[in-house]
């Protein structure tokens, strides 16, 4: 009997164990990543968790993480292969760096660091943003520096 | 018998009720207030999210439009029937020692900038806090200071230079404002009552129209009290005698009055759009 009992016991407990918090670990590799605290009153949010559900639907390469605040995951949200949806208190909110509004956004890069950190939602600089880090451009649009030609050298003798 | 002049009562009215209203709240929601701290505009005890930027367009939008529709229809009868300064002039006609003038104004400007401040923050915390010298109590005492200054020194200068109600009724066209004359040279016994009275500093209705005229009326009954004993009327008199503050500016002013005010709705009801919100703030989640 206490091994039925324990079975019961980890069935129900299983989804609170798999459940897992969200951390900046568990963040696919080779991706751009763009993690974003919302919450499904604010009409700001809804713009913004419309542009991303798209965003991932597009294209493969983009990983969207949305964190809804202080409150349950909405149940018409379309889940696609390149989203994650969590559930994530305030205080907890709090440690990654949300003060008194959302939507806070974050998008890293293809090796898992962070590249910039948005307190509102803009279309344009986040596609420009994103379209940079696709072609492994800086957030700028510049080249890294192994791939620079460097004029002040080449014209050296 | 003389006239008595109308000027204090309605003057008071309106201070009282400036200092009032942003006391009145229902549910932490305020009469009107443009809400910087919380990030909301608040009218009529119904709250609106707005952020900053939203909230200074309204703020300018309605400057501009209460300056355009208060020219239109009420035109100079504004500045002598509510306009804080002129309560000031009084005052300063009234008590003749200068500390206790100089100190009541400062009273009367300290708490006229506190409830003008009190309109973008709560005015309950502004008073609790007020002495810890945030960014609200520093703005006061600004204020107090630049109110003192208009009130004591500047006065007839401020109101004909620089004050943005004067720039407006000055383009606007200026025979119709023309209101009380002076007729009768010839009986004249130059006593300057008039000008001593007038709240414009020097001012002197015997040289003719002056835009900068406040149509307070005081002038009309200085004069009469001095040639009742002369068993003749007022010198000055009403060159319109219909002319009044409800009736003051011809029917097209009216009608260009109305059209702004539904303007200023319009483009208030325009910025509240949702769609120029920057982000969401977690205290006005009971709004939506």
């Amino acid at each position: 009997m206490k091994i039925v009992k324990i079975i019961i016991l980890i069935l129900i407990l299983k989804g609170v164990v798999l459940a897992t918090p969200f951390s900046i670990k568990s963040l696919k590799n080779n991706n751009i990543n763009i993690v974003a605290f919302v919450t499904s009153w604010c009409p700001v949010c809804q713009k913004l968790n419309n542009h991303l559900l798209k965003l991932s639907n597009k294209d493969s390469e983009i990983f969207v993480t949305l964190l809804f605040v202080d409150e349950k995951i909405p149940n018409n949200l379309q889940r696609t292969n390149n989203l994650k949806l969590f559930s994530i208190p305030f205080l907890e909110a709090k440690k990654f760096g949300v003060d008194k509004s959302v939507p806070y956004i974050l998008i890293f890069d293809k090796k898992r660091e962070i590249v910039k950190k948005y307190h509102t939602f803009n279309r344009i600089l986040i596609d420009k943003l994103v379209n940079n880090l696709k072609n492994n451009l800086y957030e700028n649009g510049t080249l890294p520096p192994e791939k620079r030609i460097d004029l002040w050298q080449k014209n050296r003798f | 018998m003389a006239k008595k002049q109308i000027l204090a009562s309605s003057l008071l009215i309106t201070y009282f009720l400036y200092i009032l209203l942003p006391w009145l709240t229902f549910n932490n929601v305020h009469f009107l207030m443009f809400n910087f701290e919380f990030h909301r505009f608040e009218l009529l005890f119904i709250a609106f999210e707005a952020s900053t930027h939203q909230l200074i367009y309204i703020i300018l939008s309605l400057f501009i439009g209460l300056l355009l529709v208060l020219n239109l229809t009420i035109s100079r009868f504004y500045c002598g029937y509510f306009c804080p300064t002129s309560l000031a002039s009084i005052i300063t006609l009234k008590l003749k020692n200068p500390f206790v003038l100089f100190f009541t104004i400062l009273l009367f400007a300290f708490v006229f900038a506190f409830s003008t401040i009190s309109y973008f923050t709560s005015a309950k915390d502004l008073f609790v806090n007020f002495l810890k010298f945030d960014t609200a109590s520093i703005f006061v005492s600004i204020l107090t200071t630049l109110f003192t200054s208009i009130f004591l020194l500047f006065r007839a200068w401020y109101c004909s230079i620089l004050c943005p109600y004067f720039f407006i009724s000055a383009i606007l066209p200026q025979e119709e404002k023309q209101t009380f004359e002076f007729f009768d040279k010839d009986s004249c016994i130059d006593c300057n009552k008039c000008v001593k009275i007038c709240p414009m500093d020097d001012l002197d209705i015997k040289n003719g129209f002056d835009m900068r005229c406040v149509q307070c009326g005081l002038c009309e009954v200085a004069c009469e009290s001095v040639m009742e004993k002369r068993n003749k009327t007022s010198l000055i008199a009403k060159k319109f005698k219909d002319r009044n503050i409800f009736k003051s500016f011809s029917k097209n002013g009216y009608f260009l009055a109305i059209v702004i005010s539904i303007l200023i709705i319009g483009s208030i009801t325009y910025i509240l759009d949702s769609s120029f919100l920057d982000n969401c703030y977690f205290i006005n989640k009971k709004l939506y």
